[in-house]
């Protein structure tokens, strides 16, 4: 059986470290996971690039036009039914700009429409990127009382930065491509894995991915909340690399098994079971 | 390249007078109350889905960016899923595009309680009103990007929801014209027939700058400017269409302090006083309040901003239907069995 699910998210998400850390967790079977490695792909030579730099505690940078791959996986799930999901390792930046743009190159296209279920990364440290201005009003006043004339306030705000697409917010630019991809289908409902990277920075909060999502991702919470018919959706929290780096690389060093690096959280995901959300996702398929 | 061939429609669901030549309640076309003048669609494009142009010059498949609407995406987007249509009429700076945005802008913060955000086909439309707003702009002083003068009307669309029940999603169609536009029917009346959002508009919102009515120099020159501008619409018989005009005091925050705080409001009822008499009974007339700071949740003062919502939702109709079965005195041996039913 073949799946067709996707990865997406903005620039510095988390979904090429995800990816990689799948990929040890997949391939290691260090870990009791919902889904096993059956066979490997004809070319794994994306794979095991991405695999590498993640076991060498090497930051996992944004992944370039000419870098996008599409991976497979021949896996097993718990019912012994074996499947192939199809991941593509794409760009943050390229589908940023095709949101924005409204031009999809056809890959891509063809991919949002084909696809079986999401999973969408979203970063938890990006959290401040949609401030108003009154949110500051009584710094920014007293400031400008301070140090600045109203003449030179007045040159400040008219040299301020012009409107960028690209520098949306993160939220408008998710809701966006979520909403472009039920105009392509809008006749069934996916399954929607929303990703919450860096989970291991909001451990100490004490609260549950949903509660965060709640929260912190406002509009993209609402949007999925009044389209239940459109999406059917859990939230995870994920570290795929186990920690900060460089900061915590001699910690991360001290385990054993690569696989235990990783965290999750959510939906009764076992601790390192990256493999979860995606079982799940092969669950939804309706065709 | 051909065109949908329509003088114009007809705002009632169901009503299809540039496809039947009729009229759903029998009335000649020239008088139908709900009709409306609409730009000619194209109908190549309004046969496909508005989401799949297929553009020539850049590689790949175009969607719609998220960009505000022209007037012949609107039509295509009234078609497809139906809208509110709620027109903004004001002169510059009374605030039209700052209340379009703070719809969108509270509802996805959840500080438009009970109303909560579920889609809009213009997120970047609002986002790019609203960058002037955002602390990402490097701005100290929050404002809202201006409507240029000369530009066609555009509309930005938004889905809200009721949230804490199972109701039915809002859509929205804000209408964005330029302030300008509105000053040049001062000179030239009957432009306001020209303009398709007003006359198409399930509801007028008419803006009133509270600023202007708390200067001294500036107040009745506003009013009279208002007055004018209702005048013009009335005659153009374009208010009544709707059915509800929304009288907004903008800047309240800012009339409250004023040293003419008295004054502004007392002008404030004058306006709606003058209003009521002009159009006399014959459009639901509501008052509000909006305060001056954009992309605060302050904004929505005393809720004026979601009681402006709720008077765009469909007014419920208690209407009591009684099931009448004739007595039958003829008719075959089957036909009769009707009688007993009754008893």
């Amino acid at each position: 059986m073949e799946h067709m699910q996707l990865i997406v998210g903005m620039p510095s998400s988390g979904k090429s470290t995800f990816i990689a850390a799948l990929g040890e967790v997949l391939i290691s079977g260090d870990i009791k996971s919902k889904l096993t490695i059956k066979s490997l792909a004809i070319n794994e030579s994306h794979m095991t690039a991405l695999q590498e730099r993640w076991l060498t505690f090497q930051v996992l940078g944004r992944t370039s036009n000419a870098d996008e791959n599409w991976l497979s996986f021949h896996v097993t799930g718990e019912n012994n039914i074996s499947s192939t999901i199809h991941l593509p390792d794409l760009s943050g930046e390229s589908l940023r700009d095709a949101v924005v743009t409204g031009v999809y190159p056809e890959k891509l296209h063809q991919a949002l429409n084909n696809c079986d279920g999401i999973l969408l990364f979203t970063n938890a440290i990006t959290r401040h990127d949609d401030v108003p201005i009154t949110a500051f009003s009584d710094i920014l006043n007293n400031e400008t009382m301070s140090f600045n004339t109203k003449a030179e306030v007045e040159t400040e705000d008219n040299n301020s930065k012009p409107f960028d697409p690209i520098d949306m917010p993160e939220q408008p630019k998710l809701v966006q491509l979520l909403q472009t991809i039920t105009m392509l289908n809008s006749s069934r409902q996916r399954r929607l894995a929303v990703m919450v990277s860096a989970w291991d920075t909001m451990v100490d909060q004490g609260k549950t991915p949903d509660e965060w999502f709640y929260e912190n991702r406002s509009m993209l919470s609402q949007y999925l909340q009044f389209n239940p018919k459109l999406w059917d959706v859990r939230i995870y929290g994920v570290s795929a690399q186990g920690g900060v780096l460089p900061r915590d690389k001699e910690i991360l060093q001290d385990i054993l098994k690569p696989s235990e690096r990783v965290l999750i959280v959510g939906h009764e995901a076992a601790e390192h079971d990256l493999t979860a959300p995606i079982n799940w996702l092969m669950g939804g398929q309706s065709g | 390249m051909s065109t949908v061939n329509t003088d114009f429609r007809c705002k009632r669901d169901g009503c299809t007078p540039e496809e039947s030549g009729d009229c759903i309640d029998g009335l000649p076309l020239s008088d139908c109350p709900n009709r409306f003048v609409f730009e000619p669609v194209d109908e190549e494009l309004a046969d496909k889905d508005s989401s799949l142009v297929a553009s020539s010059d850049v590689p790949g498949i175009r969607q719609h960016s998220g960009d505000a609407l022209n007037t012949v995406e609107a039509d295509l987007h009234l078609r497809k899923y139906g809208a509110t249509v709620v027109a903004f009429i004001g002169y510059p700076d009374a605030g039209k595009t700052t209340a379009a945005i703070m719809l969108y802008e509270l509802s996805k913060r959840r500080q438009l309680d009970p109303f909560g955000f579920a889609g809009s086909h213009t997120i970047r439309g609002f986002q790019e009103r609203a960058h002037k707003s955002l602390l990402a702009s490097g701005r100290r002083t929050p404002d809202t990007t201006r409507t240029s003068g000369g530009v066609p009307v555009s509309f930005l669309h938004l889905r809200l929801q009721k949230t804490g029940e199972q109701s039915e999603p809002i859509e929205l169609l804000l209408s964005d014209r330029s302030g300008e536009d509105f000053e040049k029917c001062l000179n030239k009346p009957t432009l306001c027939e020209t303009f398709p959002e007003i006359s198409r508009a399930n509801c007028h919102v008419l803006l009133i700058d509270g600023a202007k009515l708390a200067n001294p120099d500036l107040a009745s020159k506003h009013i009279s400017n208002i007055k004018r501008l209702v005048f013009a619409l009335k005659q153009c018989n374009l208010l009544s269409e709707s059915g509800l005009v929304q009288v907004v005091l903008t800047k309240h925050d800012l009339v409250s302090q004023s040293e003419h705080k008295e004054k502004a409001l007392d002008r404030f009822n004058l306006i709606i006083e003058d209003i009521k008499k002009q159009l006399n009974g014959t459009v639901r007339i509501t008052e509000h309040k909006l305060a001056a700071r954009p992309l605060c949740s302050q904004f929505n003062l005393e809720n004026g901003l979601v009681n402006l919502i709720n008077d765009w939702l469909p007014q419920k109709q208690e209407t009591e239907y009684h099931l009448v079965i004739p007595t039958l005195t003829a008719g075959t041996p089957y036909d009769l069995l009707i009688n007993t039913v009754r008893e």
